[in-house]
């Protein structure tokens, strides 16, 4: 995959002093559905706002096939945007909207026309042209917004929380309907979201963020199921997070028992944090001898959530969250297993840099 | 409405009604009447008395007094070319004073409401502090500094002193030793910009100051030069406040007498300096009212056909989106 968009090193301090952008790296190919996740406040829509041209880094570079774009204001990058609140023109329809930026250019009004019709169709609003803005629903305003982006044939199209306005329902419909847009095109996307479900769903990759740095760099599997940090681990699904001990390769303690592990290089007793998905927690019969050496605990709540009941089981003095489709009432005593690969070991104090350098380096 | 919300209504009803409403009618009344005095004879009658014979024949004993009878002519006489030369300049010079207020006073509502400039509310407190001095004596520090022996006319002269080249090439240029910078029009022109400048740079900073920066981050992010972006995005936000901003200083600029007679010293006078005259020396409050009615005419078809640009901006839109 041919590189569009390398990001180096890119700083953005704030003139009080705060540090959105700690130094952030990261190369994005051409037409691949990146995204950028994290909680408000970690530097998301500031990297996005220094790549669509909005905001002044003040360290790093931002190599767009190959050439420094960081001095070129916006309107001189071939990168479009989907703004969070689409920033459509109120006092211009549909067709208006979508033909600002071929107007500008110039273009042929007749073939703009055209075109015009062309991106609504591909957006689902074929019809629309005519219709005032304020008239439009919260899903057909950020379609306009797509298509607006998309007719000036972008190379990259830069999308901040686009759905974060829509509905639930609505919003996995433009889930679908924007991946679909994504391939059609051929365009390369960087999406900003804080909605981990989403990230997942629609992305080739996913840049986990925090802080003004990108914690885990990966697709949606390895984000998920090899979660780099307690960080990652956390706001990437639901997940229990226990202290551990790393007894040697391929055995690790917590819970006061032992469990086979996948995991090596940690040396001998090392200490280490487990990351385990609720839902690889298995809960068995107290007495199933196959299951003597694992940790005993008591089931304290149950919830029914639909596809799954939520669990919440005490062992010692630290309680883990369960989910099976099996219901086991308050009360019941319980042994956990957990399968080999299930268990994510992790090191200590793990988002400090050096570490996840490490883990980068052993991941490869 | 509630009842007990309407009589919060009984004081400014009363004050319009004195004050707004009265005046009104009062101007209307003087301004379809003319005062005569019927023509008369004066006889010494027998007896060594005077008696008045009138036109009709009869005679009185008692000088006849001047009558107020419902009449036209001041509007006949208001239609004179003199008058409508004077109306007529004061709307160019109204015209001159609201356009320069305006190519002055949008960039400066663009610059302090832009993203970056610091501290906007201390730069408009510095455009309106000036506004809270009296008026006349803001008009008089102008002409201390533009009468004949006045600051300027005296640094020019140190000017020229100091650097003879520069008085050798003004000299060739005909520019005397004092130059008259006051009583022409441009003098008034003066006054008023600087008067109602304010009045303009206001309701367009106020209307540009709210417009979305996202729309403006939109249009570059489309390929919107700072240029393009100014002309698609920004000027047609600001034309409400462009529209207002234009009402408010050239309504004020049509009816303005002081300004024309303090920068004009009487050589320039405007269709207020006449109707103020009529007040006042002249005495001649019918043909005063009169000539008030025709400014009231033309400030409201004024403000009409303004009103009309808006709307027909507004319906453009429509027609645009149908």
């Amino acid at each position: 995959m041919q590189t569009i968009l390398s990001i180096r090193d890119l700083r953005v301090v704030f003139e009080d002093g705060f540090a959105a952008l700690g130094g952030v790296s990261l190369d994005i190919g051409q037409n691949e559905f990146v995204t950028l996740l994290g909680p408000s406040g970690c530097g998301k829509t500031t990297l996005l706002r220094c790549i669509g041209g909005f905001e002044t880094p003040t360290g790093g570079e931002i190599l767009y096939k190959g050439r420094n774009i960081i001095p070129l204001p916006p309107y001189r990058r071939n990168i479009n945007t989907v703004f969070q609140r689409y920033a459509l023109f109120p006092h211009l329809n549909v067709a208006q909207n979508v033909a600002f930026g071929p107007g500008l250019r110039g273009a042929d009004k007749r073939q703009t026309a055209a075109e015009v019709s062309r991106m609504l169709g591909l957006v689902g609003l074929a019809g629309f042209e005519r219709r005032r803005i304020a008239s439009l629903s919260g899903g057909q305003q950020q379609r306009v917004a797509i298509a607006r982006a998309l007719i000036n044939r972008p190379d990259v199209l830069l999308l901040d929380e686009p759905l974060g306005a829509l509905d639930l329902k609505l919003r996995r419909e433009m889930q679908g309907e924007l991946k679909r847009i994504q391939r059609e095109s051929g365009i390369t996307f960087i999406f900003v979201t804080h909605d981990q479900e989403e990230a997942l769903t629609m992305s080739d990759r996913v840049a986990v963020m925090n802080a003004g740095q990108i914690l885990q760099l990966g697709t949606p599997e390895d984000i998920y199921n090899e979660p780099q940090s307690a960080f990652v681990a956390d706001f990437i699904g639901e997940s229990d997070i226990l202290p551990g001990t790393m007894v040697r390769d391929r055995l690790v303690r917590f819970l006061g028992c032992d469990f086979p592990c996948v995991d090596a290089g940690f040396g001998q007793d090392a200490a280490v944090d487990i990351v385990l998905r609720p839902e690889d927690v298995k809960l068995r019969p107290e007495d199933d001898p196959a299951c003597a050496a694992m940790p005993a605990g008591e089931v304290t709540s149950l919830l029914f959530k639909g596809v799954h009941y939520e669990m919440k089981v005490r062992v010692g003095g630290d309680t883990l969250l369960v989910h099976s489709t099996h219901a086991r009432p308050v009360g019941t005593r319980v042994r956990l297993f957990v399968a080999p690969e299930d268990i994510q070991v992790m090191h200590k104090s793990d988002s400090s840099p050096d570490v996840l350098k490490r883990h980068a380096q052993r991941a490869q | 409405m509630k009842k007990k919300n309407r009589a919060l209504l009984v004081p400014f009803v009363l004050w319009a009604a004195i004050f707004i409403v009265l005046p009104l009618l009062m101007i209307v009344y003087y301004g379809v009447t003319v005062e005569v005095t019927p023509p008369y004879e004066e006889i010494v009658q027998a007896d060594g008395s005077v008696a008045f014979a009138l036109e009709d024949g009869a005679v009185t004993a008692e000088r006849p007094q001047k009558e107020t009878v419902f009449s036209l002519s001041n509007f006949r006489r208001m239609l004179e070319p003199t008058y409508l030369k004077l109306l007529g300049r004061s709307l160019k010079i109204a015209a001159i004073t609201t356009g320069i207020c305006l190519l002055l006073g949008y960039p400066v509502a663009m610059i302090l409401s832009g993203r970056d400039f610091k501290r906007p509310a201390l730069w408009l407190m510095l455009i309106i502090l000036p506004m809270w001095m009296n008026f006349l004596l803001r008009t008089y520090a102008w002409m201390s500094i533009l009468e004949n022996s006045g600051i300027l006319n005296s640094w020019i002269t140190a000017l020229r002193e100091a650097v003879p080249a520069l008085d050798a090439w003004l000299t060739d240029r005909g520019v005397g030793r004092k130059i008259i910078f006051l009583y022409n029009e441009n003098a008034v022109i003066l006054g008023m910009v600087y008067n109602y400048l304010s009045f303009m740079i206001m309701p367009i900073y106020t209307v540009i100051v709210k417009i979305d920066r996202s729309l403006l981050e939109a249009a570059a992010d489309l390929g919107a030069s700072p240029a393009q972006s100014f002309l698609r995005v920004t000027l047609p936000y600001s034309l409400p406040g462009v529209l207002e901003g234009v009402t408010m200083v050239f309504v004020p600029a049509v009816t303005t007498f002081v300004i024309s007679q303090l920068m004009g010293g009487g050589k320039v006078p405007l269709i207020g300096d006449i109707i103020q005259n009529q007040f006042g020396k002249s005495s001649d409050w019918h043909f005063g009212s009169t000539l008030s009615l025709l400014v009231m005419v033309v400030v409201l078809a004024f403000m009409g056909a303004l009103n009309r640009i808006d709307k027909e901006e507004a319906a453009q839109k429509e027609v645009r989106i149908l």
